[in-house]
Order: structure tokens, then sequence, then C-alpha cells
């Protein structure tokens, strides 16, 4: 007696059939299925169409503000970042402690070691500043 | 981890990374957030991922805060939904063909374009295992690794997005 399938069950394996996944037997019920039955062809269409285009999805990229965004962060994290940030820290610091003179200055900056030799490396950036911290009655 | 080598992984993978987040939210914006936060929490985490899983863990990273994301979403008022645009535009077409009949469907542009937007419309997970798949060309196992779910059920998983597609792009294919 010649065995046949439901639309259900062609429906079910129509991408296993597509994929060649199906045992030789399955494969051979569900071509003589769409053959005979309209609906079950324009479904196996359908899957076609699918199968195709999604070989070929779109592929939407990320704008450079993510990149430059993440970069921040992590040279914002890094320890020469922090050096700087905690020598801005100290010069703010210094301001506040308003050495009258240079004996003064060295004790404000003895207080934040080891720091120190970074904060006078950076203030050799900033001359103005840093005369004003040497000779701050100048 | 040095912040050159870190640098170098996230040129490798943060593509990746925000196509998968895209397809889960289906937002520019709130996917570039969501692939800047995966980064900066493997950055945090830097000294303690093997460069042997890092791949892993940064699309299960990416993956939780965009399920996250949606869960908040079903509270909050979201930002739009820009996946037909962004195909659209993808697609480069600015004028819509007509489809053929659907007896006489062929895959070309139009139809391809039509069968991305029905992607949209798949639910998130279903969205993602299609993208981890089709565009990543990711195996079943690290899908299976990715998702934690068998990998069985990322093969039945696939069948059943390809099925949920043909009824979404029938649908379509009528009006």
């Amino acid at each position: 007696m010649k065995q046949e399938i439901s639309c259900l069950q062609c429906e079910d394996s129509l991408d296993k059939y597509l994929d060649n996944e199906l045992d030789a037997e399955t494969y051979l019920l569900i071509s003589s299925h769409l053959q005979v039955c309209q609906k079950c062809q324009y479904a196996y269409k359908l899957a076609q169409v699918i199968d195709e285009a999604l070989c070929d999805l779109p592929s939407p990229e990320p704008s450079a503000k993510l990149y430059n965004q993440v970069t921040d962060y992590i040279k914002g994290t890094t320890d020469e970042s922090r050096w700087e940030q905690l020598t801005l820290f100290n010069i703010t610091t210094i301001h506040q402690s308003q050495p009258e003179s240079p004996k003064e200055y060295n004790e404000v900056i003895d207080t934040m070691s080891p720091e120190s030799n970074w904060i006078q490396l950076t203030l050799q950036d900033f001359p103005e500043l840093h005369e004003e911290l040497i000779n701050p009655n100048s | 981890m040095s912040e050159d080598e870190f640098l170098s992984l996230f040129n490798k993978h943060h593509k990746q990374v925000y196509r998968h987040a895209f397809y889960l939210l289906k937002n520019t914006e709130s996917a570039e957030d969501m692939t800047q936060e995966t980064f900066i929490k493997a950055w945090q985490l830097k000294n303690e991922l093997r460069l042997s899983t890092v791949h892993s863990w940064l699309l299960k990273c990416v993956q939780n805060l965009c399920f996250n994301e949606l869960k908040r979403r079903n509270h909050q008022v979201y930002p739009s939904d820009e996946f037909t645009d962004i195909v659209d535009n993808l697609h480069h077409s600015e004028s819509v063909q007509h489809v053929q009949s659907p007896e006489k469907i062929v895959c070309n542009d139009e139809t391809k374009r039509l069968v991305h937007q029905a992607i949209g419309k798949l639910p998130p997970r279903l969205r993602l295992i299609v993208v981890m798949r089709e565009l990543d060309d990711m195996s079943y196992s690290d899908i299976s690794e990715v998702i934690g779910i068998p990998e069985g059920t990322v093969k039945s998983t696939l069948y059943r997005a390809r099925r949920k597609l043909r009824e979404i792009l029938s649908i379509m294919l009528e009006k």
C-alpha cells in the first residue's frame, strides 16, 4: 500500500527537506506530496526564498562614536590617566592650602607623597602656577 | 590584559556584539549603549577573563544586557523600532518594487527585503539564534554554549524560526 503524508507533516519537514536532512523514505514522501499539493508547493517556494534571503542578512555597523567612547573610558582608567587626575587634584589642594613660602610649599608637597615628584613634573607644564606656588608673595 | 590587547579584542569583536544588540533591540542607539556597556564590563574584568573564552563571554554579556533591557521596556516607553528603516537602508533600494503573486514568487531583492523585515517580527530569542547561525556562521555547538541550551534545541529552534518566517512572509505577501 502506498504511504502518504498530510500537509501538516509536509509543512513540518519542509526545512529539513531543503537542508537534505531527511531519511530517503521521508524525502520521497515529501517529494511526492509536493507534486500534487499546491498549498505545500507554495510553502516550499517560501521556504526556498527564506533560505536564500537568510544567506544574505543585512549587517548593520556601529558608528565611530562607539569606538571613541570605549577607548576614552579605557584610557580614563589607566595608571597614567589616574596619575594625571591625581596630579590635578593635588594642584587644587596646593592652591587651597595657600603656601606662603617655598618652605610651606614643600611641606604641602611632602604631605602628598609619594606623588610629589609627579606634581612637580606636571607643574613644569604650568609655569605661571609653578612660579606662583614657589613664590606666592611675588 | 594590556590596553593594546584589549583594544585589539574590541576591534575584533565589537561589530558582532553590536549586531547582536541591534537585532535584539532593533534600535541603533540602544545597541551602541549595550555594546559599550559590554566592553566596559569586560575591561573591568580584564584580569579575570581568559582569551580562549572571551568571545563567548562577550556575546553572553551583551545578550543578558539586551534581555534585561527588553524586560525593562515592558514597563516603560522604549526607543523607536528602527529595524525596518535600517534594513531598507542596507538594501539600498529606495523604490519599492512589486512583489510577484504568491504562486510565482521568486527570490529577488524585494522578496529578500521582505524576508529581512520579517526577521524583525520574530520573537527576540529566535531572531538572535537566526543571526548567530546565518549571519555569524556560528556552529550549533558555539550557539549552544552562548545561549545555554542543548545543541538539539538550537537546531529545532532554527527550524521553528524558519517556519515562523514562512507564516510572517505569507501574511506580508497577501497584503
